[in-house]
């Protein structure tokens, strides 16, 4: 996500992290990291955030923890 | 360290005398309790029904240490230590609803809430959250062994007392009538104390009627002192019983109902039993109580009050009545616990003498704690 992520200056994306950060919305997390690993450069940056995707999802017994957990297996990236 | 000559608190009741005053002033004997007789016995923390839902989540400092009390997904009550596993951050910092996993705040290890690890985010680098070094199989919480017994989670954080059904299984025959679900009053039927003393004193009180005719006047009226008797089981718990138990009526004559096939043994009759270390316990046909002294350092206790019934929906008013009528009792014996805090800073004083007669229940807590401190000491002897 060159030029739309943490690194690339404010984005809309890192607006609507930051405000569900902030607000404390678990379920939105889901899905905006895994909005951010979609736009991701390369598979390390994908995980990245497809990790934060999942975590998110774990404490909030978000269903989408299972999809998440696969993608993460996937790439050998998840136990 | 201090060490303090107990054998006279071991010699028979009309012989003996108290505890010496360095274990109620003392924090190096403080912490020799903490260790000897309060973390290696079943202690009382809390009630299982400060955490009524699965998830529901409670962080409880017990004797210095961080502990989450939480109702896992399949429902029951475990105990864990509230520290993460990587850094050793505390978990959870308030009270809440475990929708999920407990997600520590520091790196997001997480949790499920039997305690085993389930993610390490990063852990291999971003966005590799495996490592071989970091094995989650061995990474899960640090559980405390813990039972639910009389509305009450015990636990054993040193993990070496007997099974709790082997430990208690003297009050579990005795009470076997009360061993059920005990249904928490809820709001209304739950207050603390703080009082100036240390937690020992509380457990000397209330094990002993002796006192009942000079400090509860009230409950004398009727529970007159001859009608009350002791109960000492060495080693394991002590306390008093009464025959004239009165149930407590509205206006209307109505009373709480009686726990399901309560025997006529228990009509008039109710028993108050301090369970060693920290709890005690009192039971009626109609409700029941428990009383969790959760010591704070050697001359401060906080006492957490729970009253229970065998059903719910009982009647709110009654029960506030019944709160009502306990705290007032037990309000009343706060200047006596406080008063023999202050008695035990005199010097010269010897740990006081024992009535044979009266104050068996309380010279039989007398002796347990002195064998646990001796068996404390044996052991440390030992290791040298």
């Amino acid at each position: 996500m060159a030029g739309d992520g943490p690194r690339g200056g404010m984005s809309g994306l890192d607006a609507a992290l930051l405000a569900a950060h902030a607000a404390g919305d678990r379920a939105g997390l889901v899905r905006l990291y895994e909005r951010a690993a979609e736009g991701a450069g390369d598979v390390d940056a994908a995980c990245f955030f497809l990790t934060h995707a999942y975590v998110h999802a774990l404490e909030a017994g978000d269903p989408r923890a299972r999809h998440l957990h696969r993608r993460l297996k996937a790439q050998g990236r998840e136990a | 360290m201090t060490v303090t000559d107990l054998s006279h608190v071991r010699r028979p009741v009309a012989e003996a005398r108290g505890l010496p005053n360095a274990h109620y002033t003392d924090p190096a004997l403080y912490a020799e309790e903490r260790a000897a007789l309060l973390l290696r016995q079943w202690a009382g923390l809390a009630v299982a029904a400060d955490v009524p839902e699965r998830g529901d989540a409670v962080p409880v400092d017990f004797l210095g240490m961080p502990l989450l009390l939480l109702r896992d997904r399949a429902g029951a009550v475990r105990v864990f230590m509230n520290t993460c596993r990587h850094r050793g951050m505390i978990l959870v910092s308030e009270p809440r609803r475990i929708e999920g996993a407990i997600r520590c705040p520091y790196h997001s290890w997480c949790y499920a809430t039997d305690g085993r690890l389930v993610s390490t985010p990063h852990v291999g680098g971003p966005g590799r959250n495996t490592h071989d070094a970091i094995r989650r199989e061995e990474l899960g919480l640090i559980e405390v062994p813990s039972a639910v017994r009389f509305g009450v989670v015990w636990i054993n954080v040193s993990g070496d007392a007997p099974p709790f059904e082997a430990a208690m299984g003297d009050l579990l025959a005795r009470w076997a009538e009360f061993d059920r679900d005990w249904v928490h009053g809820g709001a209304d039927s739950r207050w603390d104390l703080t009082v100036a003393a240390n937690w020992k004193l509380a457990v000397e009180n209330y094990c002993e009627s002796y006192h009942l005719p000079w400090v509860h006047p009230g409950l004398n009226s009727y529970s007159r002192l001859e009608d009350h008797y002791n109960i000492a089981v060495p080693g394991r718990f002590s306390g008093q019983g009464t025959r004239v138990y009165r149930q407590l009526r509205d206006e209307d004559g109505a009373v709480f109902p009686d726990f399901e096939g309560i025997s006529a043994a228990w009509d008039t009759a109710a028993e108050y039993i301090a369970v060693y270390p920290n709890v005690l316990l009192g039971v009626h046909r109609d409700h029941a109580f428990a009383i969790l002294l959760i010591p704070q350092g050697p001359e401060r206790t906080l006492e957490r009050v729970h009253l229970f019934y065998p059903t719910t929906g009982t009647d709110a008013g009654l029960r506030a009545r019944n709160a009502e009528q306990w705290r007032t009792v037990f309000a009343e014996d706060i200047f006596v616990v406080e008063g023999m805090q202050r008695g035990r800073h005199a010097a010269g004083f010897d740990g006081g003498r024992f009535s044979p007669e009266m104050d068996a229940p309380t010279h039989c807590f007398h002796d347990w704690a002195a064998a646990g401190l001796e068996t404390w000491r044996a052991m440390a002897r030992a290791a040298e």
